[in-house]
């Protein structure tokens, strides 16, 4: 198998590397459906986990970048957490398609610290792969068609570099169509 | 000889070896994680014993569980008890060899797994183990390993003395720490990439380390190991 190559990337598979996700990562990793030759991880310097560092700095474009937003709906008094993973070049469609799949009134972004409490990852490096349980995972259809996509590991010095199908295998995912919205210029 | 081969030891243990396993469900669970068997990767169970990792290994769905693995145990009583217990899927053999004298062929394994084993080998035949490991895996393969780690509860500390003074008696070396396990394993050309500690049942340290990628170094480490392995060999007969 040659390694998929994106941008100035340096890819290893993250079998040999366990060392470059996070333990959440990790354990799901265990327990992912997935071909794990498919999944490769790249060492990066913490200072560009960023997406739009990141792309500059290693060319990765940003239609092969996916975020992850966590999100954080009530009903009745019950939260409802969520991590929706839309492609750099868009944005979630938090207020609409979100917070009606959610079933919930009102919708916003979890805040960073709580983010990272919960997640067990850093911030810049939250991944839909490990996500705690009774968290829904939501991944819009476009990530799916990408044949390589770079996503967070969990820790701010690496990235995981997946075909983007395979996060629809992932335990609990969602897919919807229209989850991003292309915005104007990056 | 350097020191008398501890089978008979092992070969008493065997029968009553269950009990203990409990004890060592979350290390081995641990390991599995870490290891993340692929179906397609060739397995080596590592000092299977009475097939406590090998049981836990058949119970894995299956594109989680090796296609092919070998259980090596150097005593037969151990594996005795491993075969009545019917741990071995389909492609899966077990063998009585001598760990540090392995019956494969350079570079054809993808995954060793070795759940409490390199802490009871005396020094020596623990470094042949290691090199042993390096020869087999083929380029991009790696190892998994549990041992005894620091216990950090009192009821873990006293399980430790416990078994160490029960122990004492046969010569052997119950949940002794290899505080140079790290060391030991770069020694023998594989790299250590990870370490989780348990503490749940025996305390323990489990590592995941990946063995050699450049041929130039393998086959530097494969002259060592030869004669190592030939030395080992000679005394397991």
């Amino acid at each position: 198998m040659t390694a998929p190559v994106l941008g100035s990337l340096t890819t290893e598979p993250v079998l040999r590397r366990p060392d470059l996700v996070a333990p959440a990562v990790l354990g799901a990793l265990h327990s992912w459906e997935v071909d794990l030759d498919q999944v490769l991880v790249a060492e990066i310097d913490p200072d560009l986990a960023d997406t739009a560092a990141l792309s500059a700095a290693h060319h990765v474009p940003l239609s092969a970048s996916a975020n992850c937003v966590v999100v954080l709906g009530r009903r009745e008094g019950v939260e409802r957490l969520a991590g929706c993973v839309v492609l750099a070049t868009t944005r979630a469609d938090v207020n609409g398609l979100v917070k009606r799949t959610l079933d919930v009134r009102k919708c916003s972004f979890l805040a960073m610290d709580r983010a990272v409490a919960e997640t067990g990852m850093e911030f810049g490096g939250i991944t839909p792969v490990g996500l705690p349980t009774g968290w829904r995972t939501l991944v819009d259809a476009a990530v799916l068609d990408v044949p390589v996509v770079v996503v967070g590991s969990g820790l701010r010095r690496s990235k995981l570099v997946l075909p983007g199908a395979a996060l629809a295998g992932l335990a609990g995912a969602q897919v919807l169509t229209g989850l991003g919205i292309p915005t104007t210029g990056a | 000889m350097p020191a008398p081969a501890p089978t008979a030891v092992w070969d008493g243990l065997a029968a009553g070896y269950r009990w203990q396993e409990p004890l060592e469900a979350a290390s081995l669970r641990t390991l599995v994680r870490l290891a993340l068997p692929r179906p397609h990767d060739v397995t080596v169970d590592l000092g299977c014993g009475p097939g406590t990792l090998t049981g836990r290994l058949a119970a894995l769905p299956t594109w989680r569980r090796p296609r092919r693995l070998l259980a090596v145990d150097s005593s037969p009583a151990m594996l005795a008890v491993l075969r009545r217990r019917e741990v071995l899927r389909a492609g899966w053999t077990a063998v009585r060899a001598d760990v540090g004298a392995l019956p494969l062929a350079d570079a054809s394994v993808d995954l060793v797994l070795c759940g409490w084993l390199l802490h009871v080998l005396g020094d020596g035949e623990r470094h042949r183990t290691l090199c042993e490991v390096s020869r087999v895996l083929a380029p991009g393969g790696r190892v998994a390993l549990a041992v005894p780690g620091r216990p950090r509860t009192p009821p873990g500390r006293a399980l430790r003395s416990a078994l160490a003074r029960a122990t004492t008696r046969h010569g052997s070396h119950a949940l002794r720490q290899l505080p140079d396990l790290t060391r030991e394993l770069a020694a023998a050309g594989l790299v250590q990439r990870v370490e989780h500690h348990t503490g749940c049942g025996y305390a323990s340290r489990v590592v995941l380390a990946a063995g050699p990628v450049t041929t130039g170094r393998a086959r530097s480490l494969l002259s060592i190991t030869r004669s190592a392995r030939d030395g080992g060999s000679q005394a397991a007969r």
